[in-house]
């Protein structure tokens, strides 16, 4: 008890004189591999209603993948992708401009916020940034669906997911809410051969490093003997005696 | 905040003095009556069978994204500011520097948009109750209110309390996305006398509520 007395009043001197008492956090650490998350949102102005979830595991340049989705377009494929280099943020409405006469967002309206494709979430072969981007028959299809898949992304990705600058788009509106995509926005803007509604972005999440583990939530203040709240009212008592004694001299000054 | 500094220095530093030999006196009178050990979550809160996540009613929209300030649980008077806090080297959440703030990791969703926001308190500090001291005498339906940077208010209701072993930790779980707005508050339980620590985390979702009127 001796000396947990004696570490009660170092306490108490350190909060008295306003030292900070619990660890200091940092913003990253050095594995540097680990777990990132994104709920994904609906894209401000796509009349989409549905939302998303995305598990990213990192390895190395190993990504194991998992999206979740609900409320999107039925029976129609989604493109989704890691999109990176940029703000690492979804973009606002602010960003939507006139497409065919209606206030929308596409594809290129947000690239200043979520940058440019870093690898193309496809179900089988190619997941590139130049080949498979909008390869609409390797891409889930359906309102909601759960896609699961293990990827190698290239350096640049892997830098950009772990700095906490990568982005998940999932692509695909009904923006007259019609039940299918055609040419309301116009032509898309990556591929004039499709409507504009297939490739705006539809959800979207910033990918952020997920925590691990239990918090160190306590110090056992609430637990302890009497002597340690002995401790803690005399010392808050000094304090206080120590604050009048400075409001004195404040006065005095003055 | 203008009113209080307005008042000077002196007048601060007698607010502190009273607020410090007000402390020192609650103290006191605790050290009379004997410790209070903090109060404990439902037996429920224990059996944690995996896999019973139960659906959602449908509900309002999710708000936009706007940085947490405070929050306030009514049923336990309790109300206090939110500091943001990121991960600790050793992966965890940090934990606000001052015990008796919550701490917001901000690499989690806001308070009331889209996705699972992340919300730890101290249980105690080394000399008494801290923030989040009260948790354990919440119950399904107690209300939890988070104030926002744009000045809006987010409504919670408890849906779900659950006591894991430190050891046993499911992060995915706890920490992991949601597909509607969802606040995740955690503390410290299970005091080990031997160990000298807590053993284990509370942990309590909360899911958007209808504002109610005694209350907010």
């Amino acid at each position: 008890m001796k000396k947990k007395t004696a570490t009660s009043v170092t306490a108490l001197v350190a909060i008295a004189s306003g030292v900070v008492l619990a660890p200091v956090a940092f913003a990253g650490d050095a594995s540097r591999n680990g777990e990132l998350h994104a709920a994904l949102s609906p894209i401000p102005t796509s009349k989409v209603t549905g939302s998303g979830t995305a598990m990213v595991h990192l390895k190395g340049n190993q990504a194991t993948v998992t999206i979740k989705t609900q409320g999107l377009l039925a029976d129609a494929p989604h493109a989704q992708h890691f999109h990176i280099g940029a703000k690492g943020q979804c973009p606002p409405a602010s960003a939507a401009k006139q497409h065919n006469g209606q206030l929308s967002l596409n594809t290129t309206d947000g690239l200043p916020f979520y940058g440019k494709i870093g690898a193309s979430l496809t179900t089988t072969g190619d997941t590139g940034a130049d080949h498979s981007a909008l390869a609409v028959d390797r891409f889930p299809k359906g309102a909601s669906y759960t896609y699961h898949r293990t990827i190698t992304v290239n350096d640049e990705t892997a830098k950009s997911l772990r700095a906490e600058n990568a982005v998940v788009v999932v692509h695909g509106i009904d923006f007259n809410g019609n039940g299918k995509y055609d040419n309301v926005l116009g032509a898309s803007d990556l591929d004039p051969s499709l409507p504009s509604e297939a490739t705006n972005p539809a959800l979207c999440g910033p990918l952020r490093m997920a925590p691990a583990g239990a918090v160190a939530g306590g110090m056992g203040g609430t637990q302890d003997s009497d002597t340690v709240a002995l401790t803690a009212a005399a010392g808050l008592l000094t304090a206080a005696a120590g604050t009048l004694y400075l409001r004195r001299r404040s006065s005095r000054q003055n | 905040m203008t009113g209080f500094w307005s008042r000077g220095r002196r007048g601060a530093y007698s607010a502190a003095a009273t607020a410090f030999t007000a402390s020192a006196l609650a103290l006191l009178a605790t050290t009379v009556t004997g410790p209070q050990p903090p109060p404990t979550p439902p037996d429920t809160a224990r059996a944690a069978p995996p896999g019973t996540t139960e659906t959602p009613a449908p509900r309002s929209a999710p708000l936009h994204r706007s940085e947490p300030t405070g929050i306030r649980i009514p049923a336990i008077g309790m109300r206090t500011p939110i500091d943001k806090v990121t991960r600790a080297t050793d992966g965890s959440v940090g934990m606000p520097p001052d015990p008796d703030h919550a701490g917001w990791y901000t690499g989690s969703a806001t308070p009331g948009e889209n996705g699972n926001a992340i919300v730890v308190g101290h249980l105690d500090s080394r000399s008494g109750p801290a923030a989040f001291y009260g948790l354990g005498a919440l119950r399904k339906g107690s209300r939890i209110m988070i104030t926002r940077r744009d000045g809006s208010t987010a409504h919670f209701s408890v849906t779900a309390m659950k006591t894991w072993a430190k050891d046993d930790f499911p992060s995915s779980r706890v920490y992991g996305p949601t597909m509607t707005p969802t606040l995740t508050l955690i503390t410290c339980a299970g005091w080990d006398d031997e160990r000298d620590t807590y053993r284990s985390n509370l942990v309590l979702t909360a899911e958007p509520a209808t504002p109610s009127p005694q209350q907010s």
